[in-house]
């Protein structure tokens, strides 16, 4: 492969090196390399691409490693950098120029191609997680991992197996019927978090929404692209589009996702398969009706219902973590707070830094355990001055994240996800 | 006085004006030259080099003393006939002169255009804009203008050698180069003579106020002060007076100024903070605002001491000097400061017969002041007191001695007043 | 000239892992500063946490007798952080703590990698903030602001950077420290701190500075005035100076930047319509914002402006503002490269230079648009080029080169406050002359008597009566 094609030239060029993009960047934020921030990173792409740097140099792979991918850059950029893009692009490219090490050649196959293509395996896994942590084995495990164990001991416990269940293929709607949608179930939600799967399903079949799943995807293909395997994202996307096309849901009915990261990376499936000719059209389609959970239900709750959490005493003091691909990813930032307002109960305080990456970045916080942490730290010491006791959030990543940073610091805060909270206080139809 | 300079000096320089100044120090009298063209001032200055002298360059001789005395002068070189006005924008707010113009009138000359000069001196008839810069004197309006340092858009200087540079330029905002005015202002004639700048103007006040509160004591003087200090004024100056040294009791002179509408407002919470205080308007304001900048003169004459703090310990560094000069009562002093620059100034007078009293008693406030991270310095001081800068660290005065050898190699211009003798 | 081992060995000592990068894909994202068209691989790159590291770390480079660099966010636009061949970069980016806030006596001390925004956030619930904002704000540092004597648009009023220095530590080439942090109403001896200011890395690598921070001004209003020509809006400008009125900014874009700005991520409701947008911001107590606001919006009007809208509430005046502060990067949306001039005129002639400039533009092909700080008579012609085509470079770089000797041919300067660095080093002969340049030097050698520090930049190689002849050689016998 020629080294111009490592990268994205093109767009290496729209980058006019006014390091706006600085401060926003965890990873520079942390070491203060300039390598290390958007703009290093780009400047090293076009070195690679001018044949001023070698790929093979092991810090040019480890800092598009050391990248979160978090895209705040992209959000004050006045270029217009498409620095995500650009970072998909070239891990791709490189994971197939340089030869990995047999073992994490293993371990990758091993998650992508396999364990996250298949429902049968995400439950086994899981199972096995559960049975592992509940006997101690995993805490055993971890230690012996050391820094690399870290995250695996303050992982929150996996839910027993009666939780851990697919929502049925249709929810119906409570009257009045509205209307239709589709919901994406996702890879690792229905294991980890079937509770948020379920609140979502209600939220929108209290609003009025028949809520249509399908059984013939698995994962959506965002953690392939965001770790350097666009072939098997590119694979995953053409099963998913067809798997929402045949739903059940009339072809153009909304497509509601509860998790951020997976959601940016469906409004842009259409880009990802544009080079294709055959399904370049079926995917711009289908990335048009793709929205966000708070996007699709802020606007839909009737301003005259009464939304309050079912709870005694105080308000419940809480604080909205923007998860990256939200904010950044697809610059919806009003809705959640929009919703979290309208609901008694509850006192919302706003938390600095919201926008900057709590370090989950999809399996990031499994890879590279002592940055994704470092790059938490901050924001836990803010999310203490804001003086919530709840976080609430709307990516799985994110929320689990935020869980075993509370875990490592012996806090005894929470996390819900937006949907959960919104369940909790919207009223069954019919009911005062 | 060294007859054969001035001797030389005649011959060389036959159009020039040459005359005897009397030092102040010891009443020795050495030769003055007022070339009148920048070429004579090179030439000048090129003989210096060539004989070994040492030159000490002046404009009216006004601020000569607020050094040391000269370890060593040959001769004055002074600026009082290159005079004039180089250029005059009205329309971009700039003004250049020629260094031995004095205030007095260049600040006639922009006020045809609707503008003024600061700083606004005492006495600006008796100061040249040379000298001004090169001792980068403090005007009465300095609480709303700032120091002249920030003034000084551009600079020609005559350097030892009798070579002529420029830095900077006639811009209110320039970065082109290294701004070697910053380096020659204050520089009090230690590195170069001023022979022309370039300075910033501001409007000439449409409408201005002035008011005198008297202060029974030092708190009151303070309270008066801060209440002015604290309130939307936007003063040009703010001085308080004790002008007996046996009576505590002080003068607050407050000047205000700018365009009709913010003055009247400005008039109108002067009268709530300073209730039952005259305030005077218009010309007669201009004229005490006048009398009170030269009266009271800052640092004209007469040993002067003067103490800089941190405005958060202000009040207790004015009582701490009190109480080190009353024990010292023959010095008479006379205090003048300034609460918005955490400023003061002590005149004292009768202290040319004992200097090493003055001398205890500098060393031993400069001791206390330390603590309130306070300086002072002092002006007109007699010759036996030596210069002595302790806030100046090793590093920082290494590198002010070699600013000085790479500049001025012969020490055409190291007449030890300044700093430090090489 | 290369880092022996044991020198090496040495910095990883006294800097950490974190503090030196010296991997070839380290150093490569250090080769050029701001000015993207030149750039030079450093041998190493370091970057100590505090002044202590970094006089350690300068000892050992000039033990070696290796060239330096000092950078803090690398975004100057005149090369002054351009790295050279075979020498360091010291760069303070991780040298960020606040180190004093001094709310009642208005100052802080802040080390030199502390990002300008920062600054001013950290004192806002105070009250008081840090006046210069250079557009670059939301990255540049406080160190490189003092190394360039930054300006920005509310410098009109305020000063630029060297009014609201008030010490610095700085560590000079030999690693010795001075310590001229304590600030004070009058320097003891030489005023170095005012020296230093501006000095574009020549002369020491500033690690802390003491700042002077303002109060809040009671109200402010910003106005925005369009106007149906560029002439228009110059004019105005002239006459709100002529006027003697003193707003705290005054900024001016043209139709080509106001239609980059509203394509990028800082749109502000500039209308596509207009030719020239006048941005005028006044500041202080109620009266004085509400006369000046009177008084700019009937000298608008008199100048033709077609549209008046004025924002007083934070939110909308920051709309207003980030398109101007904005305007460099969405340009860069135009084509691949930015020319950025920097020449300053008196305001008396600003029109008369900006047609000029457009002429010149205009007369090799090119793209010209303008966004200035109009109240400083500070100009910023903005060539949009393709560095691939070098063709256009050249046309690029002679257009500059008339504009700035037309400039300063009209009484105005070849840089506001971008700062000379490499760029503009030749063009020092158009302002200064040999004697000029000399005395520089000698103020430089003083300071850094083995010119390591920053060595090529800001003043010519050549002196300037060789330069002269050597042009003239050149004309009579072209390539």
């Amino acid at each position: 492969m020629n080294d111009k094609d490592l990268v994205d030239y093109t767009r290496t060029l729209d980058c006019i090196h006014c390091g706006l993009c600085l401060r926003t960047c965890p990873t520079y934020q942390l070491t203060g390399n300039e390598s290390s921030s958007p703009r290093g990173r780009i400047a090293l792409m076009r070195a690679v691409a001018e044949g001023r740097l070698d790929p093979r140099e092991p810090e040019y792979g480890e800092e598009l490693d050391f990248c979160l991918v978090c895209r705040h850059c992209e959000s004050v950029c006045p270029a217009g950098v498409h620095f995500g893009e650009m970072m998909e692009y070239a891990r791709s490219t490189l994971a197939k120029a340089i030869e990995r090490p047999m073992l994490v050649r293993f371990v990758r196959w091993a998650g992508f191609a396999r364990g996250l293509r298949s429902r049968f395996l995400l439950a086994r896994g899981h199972g096995a997680l559960r049975l592992a942590q509940q006997s101690g084995i995993l805490g055993t495990v971890a230690r012996a991992l050391g820094e690399r164990g870290a995250s695996l001991a303050n992982l929150p416990l996996t839910p027993p197996a009666a939780q851990r269940q697919l929502l049925p293929t249709l929810t119906p709607a409570q009257s009045p019927r509205r209307g239709e949608v589709a919901m994406l179930e996702g890879c690792v939600m229905p294991e980890m978090f079937g509770s948020v799967n379920r609140a979502t399903a209600s939220v929108l079949s209290k609003l009025g929404f028949d809520v249509r799943t399908t059984r013939e995807m698995v994962c959506c293909g965002a953690l392939h692209a965001h770790n350097g395997e666009l072939d098997q994202a590119r694979e995953l996307a053409r099963i998913m589009i067809a798997a929402f096309e045949s739903a059940g849901a009339p072809g153009e009915a909304p497509i509601v996702v509860n998790s951020a990261g997976c959601g940016a990376y469906m409004k842009e499936v259409g880009r990802l398969l544009a080079p294709d000719p055959a399904w370049s059209e079926r995917a711009a389609r289908f990335a048009k009706r793709v929205v966000d959970f708070s996007e699709f239900v802020a606007p839909r709750i009737d301003p005259a219902a009464k939304l309050a959490l079912e709870r005694e005493g105080p308000p419940l003091r809480i604080a909205y973590d923007d998860p990256c691909h939200l904010c950044h990813g697809q610059q919806i930032r009003g809705e959640p707070r929009a919703i979290l307002d309208r609901i008694g109960g509850l006192e919302r305080r706003e938390m600095a830094g919201s926008e900057s990456c709590c370090g989950s970045a999809g399996i990031y916080s499994l890879l590279r355990p002592a940055d994704s942490q470092a790059v938490l730290e901050p924001k836990l010491a803010e999310f203490a001055a804001s003086g919530a006791t709840t976080l609430v959030t709307a990516n799985p990543g994110c929320h689990l994240q935020w869980q075993m940073g509370f875990a490592r610091t012996k806090s005894d805060a929470q996390v819900l996800h937006i949907a959960e909270v919104l369940d909790d206080a919207l009223p069954y139809a019919g009911a005062d | 006085m060294n007859e054969r300079v001035l001797l030389e000096l005649e011959r060389s320089f036959p159009g020039a004006s040459l005359g005897k100044a009397r030092s102040r120090f010891d009443g020795e009298e050495t030769p003055l030259l007022a070339p009148s063209s920048a070429e004579e001032f090179g030439e000048a200055l090129a003989l210096a080099r060539k004989e070994h002298w040492v030159v000490v360059p002046t404009g009216l001789g006004s601020k000569l003393a607020w050094t040391r005395a000269p370890a060593r002068a040959d001769f004055l070189l002074s600026t009082r006939r290159y005079t004039g006005v180089v250029a005059y924008e009205p329309g971009d707010g700039t003004l250049t002169a020629r260094s031995g113009s004095t205030m007095a009138e260049l600040r006639a000359r922009v006020a045809s255009g609707g503008h003024f000069l600061t700083p606004d001196v005492p006495r600006p008839e008796g100061s040249t804009l040379g000298g001004v810069i090169g001792a980068a004197q403090s005007g009465s309006d300095r609480l709303r203008f700032g120091s002249v340092r920030e003034h000084v858009l551009g600079l020609q200087v005559a350097l030892g050698d009798g070579t002529l540079a420029r830095s900077g330029g006639r811009l209110v905002k320039n970065v082109t180069g290294y701004d070697l005015q910053r380096l020659f202002t204050g520089s009090q004639g230690s590195l170069c003579l001023i022979l022309e700048a370039s300075m910033r103007l501001f409007p000439l006040p449409e409408e201005e106020c002035f008011a005198t509160a008297t202060a029974a004591n030092r708190a009151e003087m303070l309270r008066l002060s801060t209440v002015v200090l604290d309130a939307p004024l936007k003063p040009i100056s703010l001085c308080a007076t004790r002008l007996d040294s046996a009576k505590d009791v002080w003068s607050v002179n407050l000047r205000l100024g700018g365009r009709r509408e913010v003055v009247d407002d400005e008039r109108a919470t002067l009268a709530r903070i300073w209730p039952g205080v005259s305030v005077l308007s218009g010309d007669e304001a201009r004229r005490a605002a006048q009398l009170a900048r030269d009266e009271d003169g800052g640092a004209a004459d007469g040993v002067t001491l003067q103490v800089d703090v941190r405005p958060s310990v202000f009040a207790a560094a004015l009582e701490l000097v009190d109480r080190i000069l009353v024990s010292a009562e023959n010095y008479r002093p006379r205090w003048r400061c300034e609460p918005g620059l955490a400023r003061f100034d002590i005149a004292l007078q009768r202290v040319r017969n004992e200097p090493l009293l003055l001398l205890r008693t500098l060393s031993s406030l400069r001791a206390d002041l330390a603590s309130l991270a306070g300086r002072a310095r002092l002006l007109n001081a007699p010759r036996e007191v030596p210069i002595d800068a302790p806030g100046i660290t090793l590093p920082a005065r290494a590198l002010m001695r070699s600013i000085q050898d790479r500049l001025d190699p012969d020490g055409v211009f190291d007449s030890g007043r300044f700093v430090e003798s090489r | 000239m290369t880092l022996s081992g044991a020198a090496r060995k040495e910095l990883s000592k006294i800097l950490g892992p974190r503090g030196v990068v010296d991997s070839p894909a380290g150093r490569v994202a250090y080769e050029s500063d701001g000015l993207a068209l030149i750039h030079e691989q450093p041998e190493i790159v370091l970057l100590p946490r505090t002044t202590d590291e970094c006089a350690r770390a300068m000892r050992v480079l000039a033990a070696e007798g290796l060239p330096l660099v000092g950078r803090g966010a690398g975004t100057g636009l005149s090369g002054g952080a351009t790295p050279v061949s075979g020498g360091a970069v010291v760069g303070t980016a991780r040298m960020r703590d606040i180190l004093e806030l001094d709310v009642t006596d208005r100052f802080a001390r802040v080390q030199a990698g502390v990002v300008n925004v920062d600054l001013t956030a950290m004192c806002a619930k105070h009250g008081l903030f840090y006046a210069p904002d250079p557009s670059s704000q939301q990255a540049c540092t406080i160190g490189g602001n003092v190394g360039e004597n930054s300006g920005g648009p509310h410098c009109f009023k305020y000063g630029a950077t060297v009014r609201h220095v008030l010490g610095l530590v700085i560590v000079m080439a030999d690693g010795e420290v001075l310590d001229l942090s304590t600030p004070q109403l009058e320097p003891e001896g030489y005023d170095l701190v005012g020296l230093f200011v501006g000095s574009e890395g020549t002369f020491g690598v500033a690690t802390e500075v003491t700042v002077r921070l303002s109060k809040k001004p009671a109200a402010i209003e910003t106005l925005l005035a369009i106007f149906p020509s560029l002439d228009g809006a110059c004019d105005a400008t002239s006459d709100l100076i002529a006027a003697r009125l003193e707003p705290s900014a005054i900024e001016i874009l043209d139709k080509l930047t106001i239609e980059a700005v509203e394509a990028s991520v800082f749109r502000a409701g500039y209308p596509k319509s207009a030719e020239a947008v006048l941005l005028v911001e006044a500041e202080g107590s109620e009266v004085e914002v509400a006369t000046t606001v009177r008084d700019v919006r009937s000298i608008a009007r008199a100048h033709g402006a077609i549209e008046l809208r004025s924002a007083r509430g934070d939110l909308e005046r920051k709309k207003l503002w980030a398109g101007r502060k904005g305007a460099f990067g969405a340009m860069g949306r135009i084509a691949p490269d930015l020319y950025v001039a920097d020449v300053c005129v008196p305001r008396t002639r600003l029109k008369e230079l900006v047609l000029a400039a457009t002429r010149i533009a205009a007369e090799k092909r090119l793209k010209l648009s303008n966004v200035f700080h109009a109240g400083d008579g500070n100009l910023h012609p903005n060539i949009s080029y393709d560095r691939r085509d070098p063709d256009e470079v050249e046309r690029v770089l002679a257009a500059g080169r008339e504009i700035m000797a037309l400039c300063v041919a009209a009484g105005g300067s070849l840089t506001g406050e971008h700062g000379v660095g490499l760029e503009k080093r030749e063009e020092m002969c158009l302002a200064f002359n040999d004697e000029d340049l000399r005395a520089m030097n000698l103020v430089r050698e003083a300071w850094d008597p083995r010119k390591r520090l920053n060595p090529g930049k800001l003043l010519p190689i050549r002196g300037c009566r060789e330069a002269r002849s050597f042009a003239q050689a050149e004309s009579v016998h072209p390539r």
